[in-house]
């Protein structure tokens, strides 16, 4: 490592607030860039399966439905 | 040539399951790459004679913006085989692109303005990169937020497609403005054609971190982009099955 110590790399030689602000954004981009499409396609999943239940429900009920009219 | 391989790729199931092979390779060496290149620069490169410490941003800064400029083009050329051809899948790629484009565009920014206070004592200056740069970065906003405004999809695509594609004219003047003005920003310290102007100690790392930032971005489109198509393509019977939502 270039720096002698952990003072030293974390002031380096005043330039320590500039290069680990840039650093931290730098890593809040990249972290963004990460969840942004992993929730947006858990978001799109979840709301595609909630459809099918609705369905699933809608049909049970018509099935259900035309069942006791054919009965009576 | 073979046109039938276009036309496979440019099948949403097909790229789908295509993408998802290659995801795992691509994020492996992009987080290999980012964290040597990232790491080596902060900590293993010796300190800039003129600049001090505060160049060690160059490793952050040059990426994301050698990438927003890179994924422009991209976008625009996506976008212009989707208006020629009407590709469904080239404006999901346009769409996926902006986002992601506009986050490397601004980080450019923001890392320049950091790095612009200790080097030439302001945070910012109306000059010809730095301005040009803005503009691309409204470029990204202008393309994301025309998105959202039209509510057709076709239109939506065909207004972007044309705004990507005229807008490309702002790279060449980014790229070339510190040749044609007179700038606060320094010229290309990579160079192509003639030898670098940056000693080897600092461009190997500054080059494994172009590397990882290029394949990062490669990952987090190809994760969008399969988000994309799912939302897209729920309709369909092979969506359906792959989230188990046949009903």
């Amino acid at each position: 490592m270039y720096f002698d110590n952990f003072n030293d790399l974390l002031t380096m030689g005043g330039h320590g607030p500039y290069v680990w602000a840039a650093y931290g954004i730098g890593l809040g981009v990249l972290v963004w860039n990460l969840l942004a499409p992993v929730l947006q396609g858990r978001k799109v999943a979840e709301g595609i399966r909630r459809n099918a239940r609705r369905e699933h429900v809608r049909k049970e009920s018509a099935f259900q439905k035309q069942a006791k009219s054919e009965g009576c | 040539m073979k046109w039938t391989f276009f036309h496979r790729m440019s099948s949403p199931k097909w790229f789908y399951d295509f993408s998802g092979r290659c995801l795992p390779w691509v994020g492996v060496l992009a987080l290999g790459c980012v964290v040597t290149g990232l790491t080596w620069g902060l900590l293993f490169t010796p300190p800039d004679y003129l600049q001090g410490n505060s160049y060690r941003i160059i490793f952050l800064h040059v990426p994301s913006a050698s990438l927003a400029m890179s994924i422009y083009v991209g976008l625009a050329v996506t976008a212009g085989i989707g208006f020629i051809w009407k590709i469904k899948l080239a404006d999901m790629a346009v769409s996926c692109l902006a986002p992601i484009g506009a986050s490397f565009c601004a980080l450019a920014l923001i890392t320049g303005s950091i790095w612009g206070k200790p080097t030439w004592g302001t945070w910012w200056v109306w000059d010809a990169r730095l301005t040009s740069m803005l503009i691309l970065l409204f470029l990204y906003l202008g393309l994301i937020a025309l998105r959202e405004a039209v509510e057709s999809r076709e239109t939506a695509a065909r207004a972007c497609a044309i705004l990507a594609m005229v807008g490309v004219v702002n790279i060449p003047i980014i790229k070339f403005s510190v040749d044609w003005w007179n700038t606060l920003h320094q010229g290309a310290t990579i160079k192509v054609t003639e030898e670098s102007s940056m000693a080897m100690e600092m461009l190997v790392p500054l080059l494994v971190s172009i590397a990882g930032f290029y394949l990062f971005c490669l990952f987090v489109f190809l994760l969008r982009l399969r988000a994309e198509i799912i939302s897209r393509e729920q309709r369909t019977s092979w969506v359906k099955a792959l989230l188990g939502a046949t009903s």
